[in-house]
């Protein structure tokens, strides 16, 4: 194997498919990236069994061949090479590799490409979804999913995507919260499309999609276990969780009584004021809806309490219930229109935000009790 | 700070030391009071290259001592008494003894297993004069924990615990002010805080033997053998000292729970069943205080002697028995790697809080306290076997 290509572009393509290289673990041919010259471009593949991410670029070959190259080190003589640079690239023998630039000159032992993790061929019935649709709804739904499964609270570490010819729905919790979001379907679409995807997976595919200019369309296959996108020249796939996802259609169907239209921005920043004066673990704020005005207080004992109000068009009765503010912090930042909607129904059931406008997308909360019950004596 | 404060200071201080001798063996012989006919040690775990860690009077007697393997002390000692060092029960005993001096005064400074200093200054007109409370102290701790102990009361922290030293392993001994210096004169080197066996050797190379030789030899010589630290030594020497007694900040609640494997176990069955009555046992007290852990610790012993801890720490903090064995059971199985019995296993609780008013969207957290709260006031009435749970683990 030999080549030669522009260092930057060189560079660009390693970042994509190193993030998924784990750098410490069992196995050492997971540190590595599998780099394959073939015709006119060079493909790099990056995995971690779960997931895989494989990236792509031009390059001018001289003799075809792949070898498996250290993750680190490869991003790392990259890094310090000059910019704009011509890097020349050769297999000798004994799996090592010469990088030359200029007159640097690095030699890399490599691993063999016999040990490197078979990747996914995207091959078979290819599904297509608008880039803007897929990237929304990782962004909305990715904040209710947790990095670690919540066992105790019943929460998978994924998010549960429904595909129909009428409906792609995205749904995650992590058993506090959850959010649920709902986009056109898929056309043509034979059979519905359920699974579970990781959240690690999320988090990499919103990388990549916030990095892709110029694509409006993501294409996908589904295959045994496993979910395979492609967007532009990037291939990432994941194996989904088989994992019981839990039922919370209910919690969505459920109606508040209690409706409350609120500035977003007003908002967000009255809950930032009071959450200054609150618990660092519990984050807990009041919220009390009292003859038009809704009240926003938080207290820490010894230190102090924050109060701030807000007018809202309620003449209902009144209410008062305890939330997380960071959880309400985390929804008013990422919805971008003028106003939101708070449904709220009584202290000890969940509230509703969503956007004004757009009634697809609604974020579920749990209040924190305010009432402890009497607990017998022992 | 005014004459008066430094007056106060240098005369008028109180400091007790009190010092447990032996006190790994003397909290065994507390608790098994017929190891006190025999020469007893406590060694290193393990099998191989058992290190001695305490050493009896009788066993002293014996020729055997402190860091001496375990093997050459068996053929001094044929009728030796061995036991494992149990670290959690040094702790309970130390915690008691600090739970006794804690009455005295806040000022309270344990330095070492057995070992603790109170600083009584100022207290006559609560406790009455300082050597009446040390000796009623001294009495206290060996009628309510049977261990003796050697007190020691002076001016200062150094004179105090060599005052304790000279008396143990029992007794306890005044220091009067200004008479530190003629105390600590005649005593050997060995008695004098700082001085390591290297710097004792060193010493006796310029024939001085006892503590008030080195006040009386020349201090040029001095500065030249031992350098800058001859200073500090010759203060050492003269008995002065004018280190605070520091505050003692009462450690973090806890807590913990023990099994015992009888006859040792490899059987995943019977450990996870252990730890099931372990978490059973630590939740019922977790709840009875109110309070919920966020960190866990749990800690195993193989039989062989090695010991495996591992532990973890929850964003949210749990209190219920069902909560608590799920997180507990991978813990076990990433500290029980060995192919080896287990003889022990602890469970600590910590990081102890009020449980959080979170409520979760399936009702899991909820479910599992009303059912927690309803077999907590069953086992409270009719005792802890009166209802349990049913399962694998049960």
């Amino acid at each position: 194997m030999e080549f030669r290509i522009n260092r930057d572009e060189f560079l660009k393509v390693v970042n994509i498919a190193q993030s998924v290289a784990i750098v410490k673990g069992s196995m050492p041919i997971l540190s590595h990236l599998l780099l394959e010259a073939r015709g006119d471009r060079i493909f790099l593949f990056g995995s971690d069994l779960d997931l895989g991410i494989k990236g792509e670029t031009e390059a001018q070959i001289q003799a075809e061949g792949s070898i498996c190259l250290s993750a680190k080190m490869l991003t790392d003589i990259l890094r310090e090479l000059p910019a704009e640079s011509e890097v020349h690239l050769s297999l000798e023998e004994n799996n090592q590799v010469t990088i030359l630039c200029n007159k640097i000159r690095f030699h890399l032992v490599g691993l063999p490409v016999e040990d490197f993790p078979p990747f996914p061929v995207f091959e078979g019935e290819i599904f297509t979804l608008p880039k803007e649709v897929l990237q929304d709804m990782i962004v909305k739904i990715g904040l209710t999913v947790p990095a670690v499964e919540q066992k105790h609270l019943g929460a998978p570490n994924g998010a549960l995507i429904e595909i129909t010819e009428e409906l792609t729905e995205m749904l995650g919790t992590d058993g506090h919260r959850l959010s649920y979001i709902k986009k056109p379907g898929i056309k043509g679409l034979k059979e519905k499309i359920k699974a579970i995807l990781p959240k690690k997976f999320m988090v990499e595919l919103k990388k990549i999609l916030d990095d892709a200019s110029g694509i409006d369309q993501v294409s996908f296959i589904l295959l045994e276990n496993k979910m395979l996108f492609k967007i532009g020249s990037i291939e990432i796939f994941t194996c989904l969780l088989e994992k019981r996802f839990p039922n919370i259609r209910q919690r969505i169907i459920k109606e508040n009584d209690k409706i409350l239209l609120i500035n977003r921005m007003a908002f967000r920043q009255a809950v930032r004021r009071v959450s200054i004066f609150t618990e660092e673990k519990e984050r807990f704020i009041m919220v009390k809806l009292e003859g038009g005005v809704l009240h926003l207080s938080s207290q820490n004992l010894g230190i102090g309490d924050a109060q701030d109000q807000l007018p809202v068009d309620y003449q209902g009765e009144t209410l008062e219930i305890g939330f997380n503010s960071n959880f309400i912090l985390d929804v008013l930042t990422i919805l971008g229109g003028e106003s939101v909607v708070l449904e709220l129904s009584d202290h000890e059931s969940h509230g509703v935000i969503r956007d004004a406008q757009n009634r697809d997308y609604l974020y579920i909360i749990m209040p924190v009790k305010l009432y402890e019950e009497e607990y017998d004596e022992y | 700070m005014d004459n008066r404060q430094i007056i106060f200071q240098e005369k008028e201080r109180h400091i007790l030391h009190l010092n447990i001798a032996n006190f790994f063996i003397a909290v065994a012989v507390a608790l098994q009071p017929r190891l006190l006919s025999y020469p007893v040690v406590v060694a290193t775990p393990g099998s191989a290259r058992r290190i001695l860690l305490d050493v009896s009077q009788k066993a002293r007697q014996a020729g055997i001592y402190r860091g001496m393997l375990l093997d050459s002390a068996k053929k001094r000692c044929s009728d030796l008494r061995v036991l494992d060092p149990c670290p959690e029960l040094y702790d309970r005993a130390g915690c008691a003894v600090l739970g006794e001096l804690t009455k005295l005064s806040p000022r309270l400074e344990p330095a070492g297993p057995g070992h603790f200093f109170v600083d009584l200054t100022g207290t006559d007109r609560l406790w009455g004069i300082a050597l009446d409370t040390a000796d009623r102290l001294k009495k206290t701790i060996l009628e309510k924990f049977r261990l003796s102990c050697a007190v020691g009361l002076a001016r200062n922290k150094l004179v105090s615990k060599v005052a304790a030293r000279v008396i143990k392993p029992a007794g306890l001994c005044e220091i009067m002010a200004g008479g530190e210096a003629d105390f600590m004169a005649p005593l050997p080197l060995s008695y004098l805080p700082g001085l390591d066996q290297k710097i004792i050797a060193m010493l006796r190379q310029f024939n001085l033997k006892v503590i008030g030789d080195l006040v009386t030899f020349s201090e040029e010589t001095f500065h030249e053998a031992f350098g800058p630290k001859a200073g500090e030594i010759r203060i050492l020497a003269q008995g002065v000292d004018d280190t605070p007694v520091r505050e003692y900040k009462a450690p973090e609640p806890f807590v913990q729970e023990s099994f015992v494997f009888e006859g040792q176990t490899n059987d995943d069955r019977l450990i996870e069943k252990a730890l099931f009555q372990l978490v059973s046992k630590a939740g019922f007290q977790l709840r009875k205080m109110r309070l919920a852990a966020r960190k866990l610790e749990l800690a195993v012993r193989y039989a062989d002697g090695v010991s495996k801890k591992r532990q973890l720490l929850l964003k949210t903090p749990i209190c219920g028995d069902l909560s608590l064995f799920e997180q507990f059971l991978p813990l076990l199985y990433s500290a029980y790697t060995r192919r080896i019995r287990l003889s022990r296993m602890v469970m600590k609780l910590s990081r102890l809080t009020f449980p959080y008013g979170q409520l979760d969207l399936f009702g899991k957290v909820e479910k599992e306290r009303k059912l927690m709260k309803a077999l907590d006031s069953i086992r409270t009435k009719f005792g802890p076997k009166a209802i349990t749970f049913w399962g694998k683990q049960a």
